[in-house]
């Protein structure tokens, strides 16, 4: 991966990519969908040298302890495998004709985030099936995976490799930045609220900007409930709870004792999962945010009768789980910090997060089979664009559509 | 009940070797059979009366406790909120204080010591809300306290809560300059910025008489900007004319009855000569821990400061506060500032950016 010194080696990078994307031009989506599936494959086999290699740069980039890299890294690219591209264009496309008169960025700039590693592998790939040449921006501390899946990419088809890049620029070095933000066609940047204003006040195409999300879980009344915490403790332990699909807030069906059941249920499996998916490095600034969580249940628990802290075990960074007296919905300090809140029904969960609609991401939800629909239906009408079982949060497919927006006509129909 | 309060007023009066520790653990036992909370606390810690022998020893009280319970051994007689503009998820910190005097006295004596020890009465200004009108505010009550006791005539209130009174400063600033009056000023390090902005705009400056001093508080709460400590000597220098050996940093917290000062004064008026740095009076002292594992820290190393403050008998006193120090050769505190917030990695959004929070 190109680590950008000045202006200049962006512009030839740019230039580069432009020229390359003619012959990509002449290709046929379906025949870039089945080579990028052959990249796909290559590192989800058995054995993978990408894989490994990725792994192993992850581990020292990101701060996750290696257990959670080997066991969350491979769901940033297995949502792109088999027909996944395919089905994607089929989905909101009509098919492989459809791309045909889609108004297609001639460079698109990706400015990944930073909290987990492997977020170049879809947005490479949703960009070069439409045919746009790609410049990946990562983040500071995912910068090898990206160098390695476009490496990969040139392995696999070189034609279709040299129409993608990454390079690593300090965000907001202005003098850099300005050179591909004039060029590109098409801006797509995950961030802080404020960096992304910043990029797309400067953005003179288009832009589609992702802020911090947060997401929540909902356990109804009819779900198993050892299960359930079993799946919550999963979704909430997957890379530190740092994605926007970690649920950060558990509403469970019942009464305020159901809740504490069900609180120190999913503490005892989160204490399981700090053995097998041991917590990866943490700031100073977020273990005292998560300190002070802990504090404030536990000093609640000092002063009065019904307990509300069930920590995971002594140390911070294991997590906690924390029983809120009121109908609210409030994020944590992630790093495994969970509330658990009471609610009559699921009315009253929509009718708490509709509040904070723009903010929302997912739900994951335990409740029977037959019943699912219709809670996804009115969680989705409360504002909560993606909703999905209990445990499955955090391994996605192409069918999930960050933010609520379309992958392929969310990003080009602004072009 | 106030016997023990009696022997912290006692040793605030006249502090002697080897008493500190005594008295601590006699503190902290009445602390454990007084307060319903904080003796769970210590149970939870494994840490009570009979099996604690160091003072270093008492569980600290984490300031986030100070928002969620009432940590009091008795009725309050008064109850002081911190500021509520520090980081994190906040509601304010409720400091209940149930025996007035250990405030009063540990207050006054901290100022005799370490901003007034060469006079016995100083004309006083104050950028500080009079504490009638700010009542939940122990720094207010200080410097009414200071009025009280230690001023030469009236305390001149230049501020009403919320809005600096320039024009009654300036006046009060240019009578001291006029009748060669020392003058004390008691601010916080915000409202002087703000003050030195309005007088460089407006080409002020004041040549005020020699003894005259200034004590400010409080960091960067409210300052329009930032301004390193050598700055603001430099600036005090520039706009009145006081010495940086007058000009006292104080370092306290809503949820202390004692505070540390720069030792400057102190130290030119004990004839000692060293570099500048935060002394506390014998009845505070401070610990420092580690920021993640909590445990003590070598000499010389950075941590969370933790304090041990006898005159918080009636409340809590060992507190663990979120601010940042290094406790150098003799006993000195050196304050870094307050611990880092938390650095927002993830794309899911934290409780640390929600609105509100």
């Amino acid at each position: 991966m190109a680590e950008v010194t000045g202006a200049a080696d962006l512009a030839a990078i740019v230039d580069g990519l432009l020229r390359s994307r003619e012959r990509l031009l002449e290709r046929n989506p379906a025949e870039i969908a089945t080579a990028l599936s052959t990249v796909v494959e290559g590192w989800l086999s058995p054995g993978s040298a990408w894989m490994a290699q990725a792994v192993d740069a992850a581990c020292a980039e990101s701060g996750f302890s290696t257990p959670m890299v080997r066991a969350y890294l491979p769901t940033m690219i297995e949502p792109l495998r088999g027909a996944a591209l395919a089905d994607l264009v089929e989905r909101e496309l009509g098919g492989w004709a459809g791309l045909e008169d889609f108004r297609t960025p001639r460079l698109t700039l990706h400015v990944l985030p930073s909290n987990l590693p492997g977020h170049a592998a879809i947005p490479t790939a949703v960009s070069l099936l439409s045919r746009s040449a790609v410049l990946l921006k990562p983040g500071r501390s995912d910068r090898a995976f990206a160098g390695l899946w476009v490496d990969s990419i040139r392995s696999a088809d070189p034609e279709i490799g040299r129409c993608v890049a990454s390079c690593y620029w300090r965000g907001g070095d202005r003098r850099v930045e300005d050179v591909v933000l004039e060029r590109a066609d098409l801006v797509v940047a995950s961030g802080g609220d404020r960096a992304i204003e910043d990029l797309r006040s400067r953005c003179p195409g288009s832009f589609v900007g992702h802020g911090h999300r947060v997401s929540l879980a909902v356990v109804c009344r009819d779900a198993e409930r050892r299960a359930a915490a079993r799946s919550l403790a999963a979704d909430v332990a997957a890379w530190d709870q740092l994605g926007c699909l970690s649920p950060q807030v558990c509403f469970v069906e019942g009464d305020t004792g159901a809740a504490r059941g069900f609180a120190r249920a999913v503490a005892d499996e989160l204490r399981a999962l700090s053995r097998r998916l041991p917590p990866g490095w943490i700031g100073q600034g977020e273990l005292l945010e998560s300190r002070r969580f802990r504090e404030a249940a536990e000093w609640k628990d000092f002063a009065s009768t019904g307990r509300h802290l069930f920590a995971v075990s002594d140390v911070v960074t294991d997590g906690c789980v924390v029983v809120e007296d009121d109908l609210s919905f409030t994020p944590t300090p992630l790093h495994r910090c969970v509330r658990v809140v009471a609610v009559s029904d699921v009315g009253e969960v929509a009718g708490v997060v509709s509040q904070h609609g723009s903010t929302l991401e997912a739900a994951g939800v335990a409740i029977s089979s037959a019943a699912f629909a219709a809670v996804r239906d009115r969680l989705n009408r409360a504002g909560v664009p993606h909703v999905v079982r209990l445990g499955a949060m955090q391994r996605p497919t192409l069918q999930w559509e960050p933010g609520g927006r379309s992958r392929l006509t969310g990003w080009t129909s602004e072009s | 009940m106030t016997a023990i309060y009696d022997r912290v007023l006692a040793y605030i009066d006249d502090p002697g070797e080897g008493e500190f520790s005594a008295l601590a653990l006699a503190v902290f036992r009445h602390q454990f059979e007084n307060c319903a909370p904080y003796r769970e606390y210590c149970a939870s810690r494994n840490r009570v009366p009979d099996s604690v022998a160091d003072w270093r020893d008492i569980p600290p009280v984490p300031v986030q406790a100070f928002k969620e319970v009432e940590l009091s051994c008795g009725p309050p007689q008064r109850v002081f909120l911190s500021t509520g503009t520090t980081a994190g998820t906040d509601r304010r910190s409720r400091h209940v204080v149930p025996d007035l005097r250990l405030y009063h006295r540990s207050a006054l004596s901290g100022l005799r010591r370490f901003l007034l020890p060469d006079v016995d009465s100083i004309d006083m200004v104050s950028l500080i809300p009079p504490a009638d009108e700010q009542p939940d505010s122990s720094l207010a009550q200080m410097v009414a306290w200071a009025g009280e006791t230690m001023a030469a005539g009236d305390l001149v209130y230049a501020a009403r809560p919320g809005e600096p009174v320039f024009d009654v400063f300036v006046d009060t600033l240019r009578r001291s300059e006029r009748e060669g009056r020392p003058l004390c000023i008691f601010t916080t390090t915000g409202a002087l910025l703000n003050f030195l902005d309005f007088a460089a705009v407006r080409s002020l400056a004041f040549r005020l008489p020699h003894g005259s001093r200034i004590m400010d508080t409080g960091g960067d709460k409210g300052a329009p900007r930032r301004l390193s400590r050598k700055g603001v000597l430099h600036a005090v220098w520039k706009a009145f004319a006081i010495p940086g050996y007058f000009a006292v940093n104080e370092y306290g917290m809503a949820e202390l009855s004692s505070q540390y000062y720069d030792s400057v004064i102190r130290d030119r008026f004990d004839g000692v000569h060293r570099g500048r740095h935060l002394m506390s009076p014998a009845w505070l002292r401070a610990v420092i821990l580690h920021i993640e594992t909590l445990a003590p820290v070598a000499a010389g190393e950075a941590g969370l400061i933790c304090h041990y403050d006898l005159a918080n008998a009636g409340s809590a006193m060992a507190v663990l506060s979120e601010d940042l120090g290094i406790l150098e050769d003799g006993g000195g505190l050196r304050l870094i500032g307050r611990a880092p917030r938390a650095e927002v990695r993830g794309c899911s959004l934290s409780v640390a950016e929600w609105p509100g929070a």
